[in-house]
């Protein structure tokens, strides 16, 4: 069999709440398997999968939303832990997650500001899935407090190898405003 | 004419001077500060103030130097020499100064360290006084008009060069300064980091100066705001509806191969009308039918039919009536609004356009909308997904439809005509452009997909000299929404606080030889500019929330139409240089011919 436990088990570090139960040889097709995840109630969900497939692949192809857990350091220095939906970016998460950041996002997502700048550590900013486009980066320029491993929010996708990372919150819009004045 | 440099060697010879200028600058930058720091410790200067004007003075020695040395341009001819410059031991010297001055205390607000920590880095300089808003310099005025006279006095500012009148005034009154025109009062800012502070306050329904001729005659005729002029709420139900499918790049990408059947329909186009002294006659109403056509295909998904040998009447009524909406708009703007009391002959002018382009646009929305009910075939997604997600009913698509025509075609025509007409006159960075375009075809094998195109660096800086050159919107503004600290002084909420643009892109202190067209200032690889200083090219395009909506759609245009030109005609100027004058965008002052001659001949 092409997919041996070590591999499930290294990918089993990256879901928190999905894990693989189980795989066996299903019947007469020798490179299906059955994957079966388990929710976080405890209730089981069978999948069969081709062998060689990723279980992101097969997660999706049968609508099990995989998560991974992000931590964002906010701007006050406080921790706030979310499990992010694998395939949504960060802006969506931080909204759908209800993280308080003031300003955050303003253009929502269209690739016109830079208020869902975040900074990365240089590790996770390498995992990132995608490197910034030429508009991206044309944008961070008006990000404050720019740094070589920020990135804007809205254009980072969670993939399940993001799982664990910490993400800080740059100091933004809020503190202008109780500015000198 | 001046003999062209051969590519590899101007280029680098631009990026090396490029590379030393800024060196020298900033060294230069941070002996004066350093002196002025040790010869006037309690000076009682703003110091931003000091320092706008420290930095003045080195930039014009600077360029003074590098003028004297030599010039980058191929305009000189001559190939510049690489050898060390009289000048130069001296700079090393001052290098040396600026590294020992590191504990200087205004180096902060110079070059923001990149820590997030010390944020108050990216904010300029801050004062340790404020002075009060009635201290802000500002030509003098008199009661209730302000300076309006001025501009119409035989010698005095004009209205349609009011960027020229921005730039004097900001050379004169410094980075920031108040200028009262008729009853309205603005805050004319001139110093990026300055004007990031404005940015920065900014709240979750931006407000921006309407456009008030265009308000007023959408409320006589009730047909709501619209995206342009609307503020608050209104403005951001349709602005969250419209963005997700204009701006996001993901959505413009699945435009980009008919934009490129345009571009290429186009290009034949061009080549079909040129005359025997190979230009193209009325370029610009050329370059409206093409933008037309392109806007078109996003909101119709379908062919207009305007770049063919037979434009349909329509066309040909709505570009007519576009043309002379923007040019009546530019005087309603600025002289002061006696059209919302009686209706005078350009506001009737203005509104006699307006209703024209209403009535061909509301036409071809309602024909795509019935045909989309009657035909399966036949579909538009922006316009289906403006009515099924946005809410909207039929007169609001109709609106919006006609807002995106009206403002995606007057603008990019002016665009691409700067970009064609600055290419033309720099033959050095056109035949970078091409060896560009020429090495991607190479590596592609054969013909480039718009994908490829939209990677080409060279091209996109090109078309950000070129809007640094010529910024079709010479300013952008908002009412702040607080009291802020701008440059040293108090701004109250609710004043009208412009960017001054076209004065700070020609100012020598941000960018290196301001009136020479250098893209390669812009290119991503190599020294990279202060990120605030580069910033401040999205300000042609507005910020934030209220950032042109159109920009990708644009810039997706622009690029592909650029790059087959270039590919396909080699693109020259034989007449006296055109000047930028204002209708309502920047134009030039009459129709530029541009010679078009084909590259395989």
């Amino acid at each position: 069999m092409l997919w041996s436990w070590p591999q499930v088990s290294q990918y089993w570090r990256y879901f928190l709440f999905y894990k693989v139960l189980e795989m066996e040889t299903a019947g007469a097709a020798p490179n299906r398997v059955t994957v079966v995840f388990i929710d976080r109630d405890g209730d089981r969900i069978e999948t069969e999968a081709k062998v060689g497939d990723t279980l992101l692949d097969v997660a999706q192809k049968h609508d099990v939303e995989l998560e991974a857990k992000v931590t964002f350091i906010l701007r006050d220095g406080s921790r706030q832990s979310v499990d992010a939906k694998v395939g949504d970016n960060l802006l969506d998460v931080i909204l759908e997650h209800d993280v308080d950041i003031d300003g955050f996002g303003a253009c929502e997502g269209t690739l016109a500001c830079s208020t869902c700048h975040l900074i990365f550590s240089q590790e996770d900013y390498d995992k990132l899935p995608s490197k910034p486009t030429d508009e991206e980066l044309d944008m961070l320029d008006l990000a404050f407090g720019l740094e070589d491993t920020s990135r804007l929010g809205c254009q980072v996708i969670v993939t399940k190898d993001l799982d664990g990372m910490v993400v800080t919150v740059p100091q933004g819009v809020a503190d202008a405003r109780s500015g000198p004045l | 004419m001046a003999r062209i440099m051969p590519p590899t060697e101007s280029s680098r010879t631009v990026t090396s001077f490029l590379k030393r200028w800024r060196k020298s600058k900033q060294a230069e930058k941070h002996s004066l500060i350093k002196q002025a720091a040790h010869f006037n410790p309690e000076a009682n200067l703003q110091p931003s103030v000091f320092i706008m004007s420290a930095l003045r003075n080195v930039s014009l020695r600077a360029c003074k130097a590098l003028a004297a040395s030599n010039s980058v341009m191929p305009s000189s001819a001559r190939v510049v020499s690489t050898s060390p410059r009289k000048d130069q031991s001296a700079v090393a010297l001052t290098f040396e100064d600026a590294v020992a001055a590191k504990t200087c205390p205004f180096r902060k607000s110079l070059e923001p360290p990149r820590d997030t920590g010390s944020l108050t880095a990216d904010l300029g300089s801050e004062p340790a006084e404020v002075k009060p808003f009635s201290q802000m310099p500002g030509p003098q005025g008199l009661p209730f008009i302000g300076t309006l006279l001025q501009y119409f006095k035989k010698d005095g500012p004009k209205f349609n060069k009011m960027f020229e009148v921005q730039k004097q005034r900001s050379e004169e009154f410094g980075p920031i300064y108040k200028e009262q025109i008729g009853n309205f009062r603005t805050v004319i800012v001139s110093s990026p980091w300055e004007y990031k502070k404005l940015m920065r306050a900014e709240g979750k329904y931006p407000n921006r100066k309407p456009m008030d001729p265009i308000s007023h005659y959408r409320l006589a005729r009730d047909m709501g705001l619209g995206l342009v002029t609307a503020q608050g709420e209104e403005w951001y139900k349709q602005r969250s509806a419209v963005s997700k499918k204009m701006l996001k790049l993901t959505e413009v990408a699945k435009f980009a191969g008919h934009m490129a059947d345009i571009a290429d329909d186009f290009v034949t186009r061009l080549d079909s009308v040129r005359d025997e002294a190979s230009e193209v006659p009325q370029l610009d109403k050329e370059l409206f039918k093409w933008a037309l056509e392109s806007i078109g295909t996003f909101l119709f998904e379908d062919r207009l039919g305007c770049v063919g040998n037979n434009p349909s009447s329509m066309t040909k009524s709505f570009i007519e009536n576009l043309e002379g909406f923007f040019k009546a708009l530019q005087p309603l703007l600025y002289n002061l609004p006696i059209y919302k009391l009686v209706p005078t002959k350009m506001y009737k002018k203005f509104e006699g356009h307006a209703d024209k382009l209403f009535e061909i646009g509301h036409h071809l929305v309602e024909k795509k909308m019935s045909e989309m009910q009657t035909d399966s075939e036949s579909k538009s997604d922006f316009l289906q997904y403006l009515m099924d997600n946005g809410n909207m009913d039929s007169k609001e698509v109709t609106s919006v439809a006609v807002e995106m025509l009206t403002g995606g075609v007057e603008t990019v025509t002016n665009t691409m005509t700067w970009c064609l007409y600055t290419l033309a006159k720099n033959p050095r960075a056109q035949n970078k452009m091409y060896q560009e375009i020429r090495e991607a075809k190479e590596n592609a094998g054969g013909e480039l997909s718009p994908e490829q195109i939209a990677k080409l660096p060279y091209v996109k800086a090109v078309v950000k000299e070129t809007l640094r050159k010529y910024p079709i919107t010479y300013a952008t503004s908002r009412f702040n929404d607080s009291d802020l600290e701008i440059a040293g002084y108090q701004v109250p909420a609710g004043s009208h606080v412009q960017a001054n643009l076209f004065g700070m892109y020609h100012n020598a202190d941000y960018f290196y030889q301001p009136e020479e067209f250098l893209p390669e200032r812009w290119l991503m690889s190599g020294q990279q500019m202060d990120p605030v200083v580069k910033s401040l090219y999205h300000l042609v395009w507005g910020h934030g929330a209220r950032m042109c909506i159109g920009r990708r759609i644009a810039e997706q245009e622009m690029h592909l139409a650029l790059t087959k030109i270039v590919d396909k005609f080699s693109l020259s100027y034989h007449h006296d240089d055109v000047e930028p004058v204002l209708n309502t965008v920047m134009t030039p002052d009459r129709p530029v011919r541009i010679r078009f001659t084909p590259r395989d001949q």
